[in-house]
């Protein structure tokens, strides 16, 4: 499933498959990041209204951007499950995997 | 990346101070067969655990000992909280006060605290999996001589919470050797080192 749908995106291209991997991942970091840094703020700034609605309107963009990226490239958090006849959280690359082993 | 959930993994309210079953308990946040260590363990091997199925597994038992060392430290907490200091003098836990007033730090019940050599990552896939093994029944039997030394119900029953979680890890891991196992080249009766620089990924 998770291959059919990377080859619909890309023609079957390996490297463009890498690629257009790799930009969905970069946006979850950077999502990722932008949440961690608020939540450190909004520790210590519980009442700041204006971090509070940021936090908000960016948690959204990561759920959509995680959620994206489940369904192309395999799950990101258990809760990921993108095919109903195989558990794919052990069959994706773990995080530190290189491409070449 | 981890997140946290504000809960435990299963609830602990315990409701009679005893600090002397708290420096007990102590051990199974940082000793020798502690949840610390078990944590760091899973954590650590898995870089070199070339089988993603075994990887993925001690991603989540890693994972999963670092709620357990959440509830441990509950315990220890909750048994703790308040005390008088009448309450604490002559008690085991009175050398502990010393230095850690009632605040939770990892050591072993004999006051040794937390080290890493308590636990290995030898980056072969059966000794780690045949250490995650002795650690788990290890473990169990930390917490089977927990249990006998309460009779408190709300000690009792997260002690046999964790202590049945040991098993499954067990059970588990012994599943996670044999997957390995199976994928052994033909001539390596000796079932060593099946992974080291290779590239044969599952």
């Amino acid at each position: 499933m998770v291959n059919q749908n990377m080859t619909r995106n890309n023609g079957g291209c390996n490297s463009c498959r890498r690629n257009d991997r790799n930009r969905a991942m970069s946006s979850i970091y950077e999502l990722g990041f932008v949440l961690t840094e608020a939540l450190l703020y909004l520790d210590t700034h519980p009442d700041d209204q204006e971090a509070i609605d940021y936090y908000a309107h960016m948690k959204e963009k990561y759920k959509d951007a995680i959620e994206k990226y489940a369904n192309y490239y395999g799950p990101v958090n258990m809760t990921n499950m993108t095919n109903e006849n195989y558990w794919m959280w052990v069959a994706t690359p773990m995080p530190w995997e290189m491409e070449d082993c | 990346m981890w997140s946290y959930e504000k809960r435990l993994e299963y609830p602990i309210n315990i409701k009679q101070k005893n600090p002397t079953l708290a420096a007990m308990i102590i051990s199974q946040y940082g000793g020798p067969d502690g949840e610390s260590a078990a944590s760091m363990r899973y954590l650590s091997q898995r870089y070199s655990m070339k089988d993603r199925r075994v990887a993925g597994l001690l991603t989540d038992i890693g994972t999963e000992e670092l709620a357990h060392l959440e509830m441990v430290s509950t315990m220890v907490h909750q048994l703790t909280r308040g005390l008088t200091i009448e309450q604490i003098k002559g008690t085991p836990f009175e050398a502990y006060y010393v230095d850690h007033t009632a605040a939770v730090w990892p050591m072993a019940a004999g006051g040794i605290p937390f080290n890493a050599c308590e636990f290995q990552s030898k980056g072969d896939s059966i000794t780690d999996l045949v250490e995650d093994m002795a650690a788990e029944q290890k473990a169990r039997t930390t917490y089977d001589n927990l249990i006998r030394l309460t009779d408190d119900p709300d000690v009792l029953e997260p002690l046999k919470f964790l202590r049945q979680r040991e098993i499954v890890h067990f059970q588990r891991f012994g599943e996670a050797l044999s997957h390995v196992q199976d994928s052994l080249d033909s001539n390596n009766f000796y079932a060593y080192n099946p992974q080291f620089d290779k590239c044969n990924k599952k």
